[in-house]
């Protein structure tokens, strides 16, 4: 019984010690190039343990290949091999997952570039690279990529995605699942998710979520945040710049500075921006639930359909004349009196059905007929 | 001028890094035969040991700013000078504008809350007047009727092609709008397409450089990389990768400037990889903390033969 356990915690251990590889001249640099494969189960995951520029693509077979490929400038051969420095390559496999550490050991003005050929039985790809770009350009699995700083690029991904840049674009063209995704600094941009999408930029940078199947939550410290399509509920927030949804079930919207523009389908909004306009859009047929719309500084304009049933509490803080401009005769808007805000207007559209609040600071509240 | 001379005049350029490499290789080759200029080189040396052991801690961009302050000087040297009366010195008081801009809210202010209402047919109800209006001043007329002077801001549609002067003026004025940083975006977005033009182009690097709004900024950038070959577009990017605190600017701005550099032919120059460009990566090294970048600027100061440190 504990040989099988010890076969399942480590099934191969295969190190190669450190060898020179060959180096030759190109043009102005030495390069030295090594590469091998070896073969891999089917529904393994494989981990790669690396430092520099990854590049992925898809192997036929069923081997996983390898090469790295490294490039200095250097007086002679000698002094190019000392700068190489060799490296470390073990392949370890253990409880499905199999490790390919890929560690040079070079001086940090070598160019290091690896590229990895996997085969479409492995399940998911595991990237670290401690620094360097990561390209994946089609696989059918998921992947998760940790970069200490580089830009991530993917394009076709069939499961999940997961990665971390520590500075750096992100860039998802398809993933077939759920997305999950942080950079320190960078824009962000998902073109389709068959899944929920997570997108945090810790200190700013612009995110675009062209259409995702399920939720979208997005954070960024300082920049705009774009969704397209969502099939779930929107949830955004940015410290400054606006926030744009063109249709969500659900939307919780709040910028510190900007705009915040919103066409709803279903479900709540709550929005709120502290120095910019609110434009918030109910569709046709729209399934609405209560909402909350705050303005700090700034104008809230919603155009709501003639035939959707909704209740209306407005209220305008602004002071010397608070407006509320509205298009149904339905709402009552009572008048601020001498140096007494709130102004208030409050009425039933269509009967009445979800509450919609709405509060403004300092601006003007338009109720629009759609 | 003999030749001890000449290399005397240049060694605290060799010290401070600051000689091409054919000059370098000129005095090391004199030197090797020349005990008098090997000993001024030492006194030199223990002359800049001396200042640096009172070194004190510069900002990052100190280099960078001493620059850009030497060309101010000279070209303040060669601008003509004018003389300015009292009376204009008057006129272009900022004083008077202050007062006059206070003045003008204090009546705004003061007239809105004394006269919220006054009868003139614009209510909260209203549809009419989507503006903002604000009593600028009343008077009493003959007759017993009222004189009054509204400030009205009006929204306004203007549309035309990016060609047209006018949409261009508005459009590079929304830029700079401090109040919205979306609309700035979106502005920086239709400008990118007209980077070309010198008054847009310098638009986008203001935008750079100074907008407080990462997100525009990183928007700016895509429009200035067509042309990161201009100097002034590098010197742009030599300021965010030396100033800017967001690691994405850094790592967006090295790898433009160094784009090119290291490629397989292995030619370094001709992507105009200037001593200011150098002169910025050494001292990028003295501060950098992102991993990412300061590799790549290794790497490349490298590749141009030239030292990790400044002088």
């Amino acid at each position: 019984m504990k040989l099988r356990i010890a076969n399942l915690v480590m099934a191969t251990a295969m190190v190669v010690a450190a060898q020179e590889p060959p180096v030759v001249r190109e043009g102005a640099y030495w390069v030295g190039s090594i590469g091998d494969s070896f073969g891999i189960a089917a529904h393994a995951r494989l981990q790669v343990n690396t430092r520099g520029n990854v590049t992925v693509r898809r192997e036929a077979g069923d081997q996983v290949t390898y090469r790295v490929r490294q490039r200095v400038r250097a007086a002679n051969e000698d002094q190019a091999r000392t700068l190489l420095g060799g490296g470390v390559k073990q392949v370890s496999s253990a409880r499905g997952r199999v490790v390919l550490e890929l560690q040079p050991i070079s001086a940090g003005m070598v160019k290091t570039d690896i590229e990895i050929g996997v085969p479409a039985q492995v399940s998911m790809v595991i990237v670290q690279t401690d620094l360097g770009g990561i390209n994946v350009a089609d696989f059918d699995g998921a992947v998760q990529l940790r970069t200490g700083g580089g830009d991530i690029q993917l394009g076709k991904i069939g499961g999940t995605v997961q990665c971390f840049s520590g500075a750096g674009e992100v860039i998802i063209e398809r993933a077939g699942g759920a997305i999950d995704c942080t950079t320190a600094g960078g824009n962000m941009a998902v073109r389709d998710a068959g899944g929920s999408v997570a997108l945090s930029n810790q200190m700013g940078g612009n995110i675009r979520v062209d259409k995702a199947a399920g939720d979208v939550r997005a954070h960024s410290a300082q920049g705009m945040i774009e969704v397209g399509q969502a099939g779930g509920a929107v949830f955004a927030d940015t410290q400054g710049g606006f926030i744009q949804v063109g249709s969500a079930r659900g939307v919780q919207a709040e910028s510190m500075a900007g705009t915040v523009r919103v066409k709803n389908d279903a479900g709540p909004m709550n929005l709120a921006a502290m120095a910019g306009n609110i434009l918030a859009e109910l569709l046709n047929g729209s399934r609405m639930q209560d909402s909350s719309l705050v303005a700090g500084t700034g104008d809230i304009t919603v155009l709501i359909p003639s035939n959707l049933a909704v209740s209306v509490m407005a209220r305008n803080s602004t002071g010397g004349t608070p407006r509320i401009v509205s298009d149904f005769p339905e709402i009552r808007v009572t008048p601020s009196k001498f140096f007494q805000a709130p102004m208030v207007g409050q009425g039933a559209i269509n009967g009445g059905g979800p509450v919609l609040n709405l509060n403004v600071s300092s601006g003007v509240i338009y109720l629009r007929r759609k | 001028m003999n030749t001890c001379e000449k290399v005397r005049e240049q060694l605290s350029m060799l010290l401070y890094g600051e000689l091409s490499f054919d000059e370098e290789g000129a005095v090391d080759t004199h030197l090797e035969g020349c005990a008098e200029c090997r000993a001024a080189l030492e006194r030199e040396q223990e002359l800049h040991a001396a200042f640096d052991r009172v070194e004190i801690e510069p900002p990052a961009s100190v280099l960078w700013e001493s620059r850009q302050n030497l060309q101010r000087q000279i070209a303040a040297e060669h601008a003509p000078v004018y003389r300015v009366s009292w009376w204009d010195q008057f006129l272009d008081a900022r004083w008077l504008k202050s007062a006059g801009a206070l003045a003008l809210l204090s009546i705004g202010f003061f007239g809105a809350r004394m006269f919220p209402n006054l009868g003139l047919g614009f209510t909260g109800m209203s549809l009419v007047d989507p503006g903002a209006q604000r009593v600028r001043s009343v008077e009493s007329g003959p007759n017993g009727g009222v004189q009054i002077v509204l400030d009205e801001t009006r929204q306004r549609v203007v549309s035309g092609g990016l060609d047209d002067q006018n949409i261009r003026v508005l459009l590079l004025s929304a830029a700079k709008d401090p109040s919205d940083p979306g609309l700035r975006y979106e502005t920086v977005g239709i400008l990118n397409d007209r980077a070309q033009a010198t008054e847009v182009r310098d638009t986008l690097i203001y935008a750079l450089e100074h907008d407080e709004n990462a997100g525009v900024r990183l928007k700016a950038m895509d429009g200035l990389k067509p042309f990161v070959r201009q100097a002034e577009v590098r010197k742009a990017l030599a300021g965010v990768l030396l100033s800017d605190g967001n690691p994405g600017m850094r790592t967006q701005a090295i790898d433009l400037l160094t784009q090119g550099v290291g490629d397989s032919t292995g030619n370094t120059t001709s992507n105009g990889l200037d001593r200011d460009i150098i002169g910025t990566l050494q001292e990028l090294m003295n501060h950098e903390n992102n991993a990412y970048v300061r590799q790549r600027g290794e790497r490349v100061l490298q590749l141009v033969n030239a030292s990790r440190d400044t002088y």
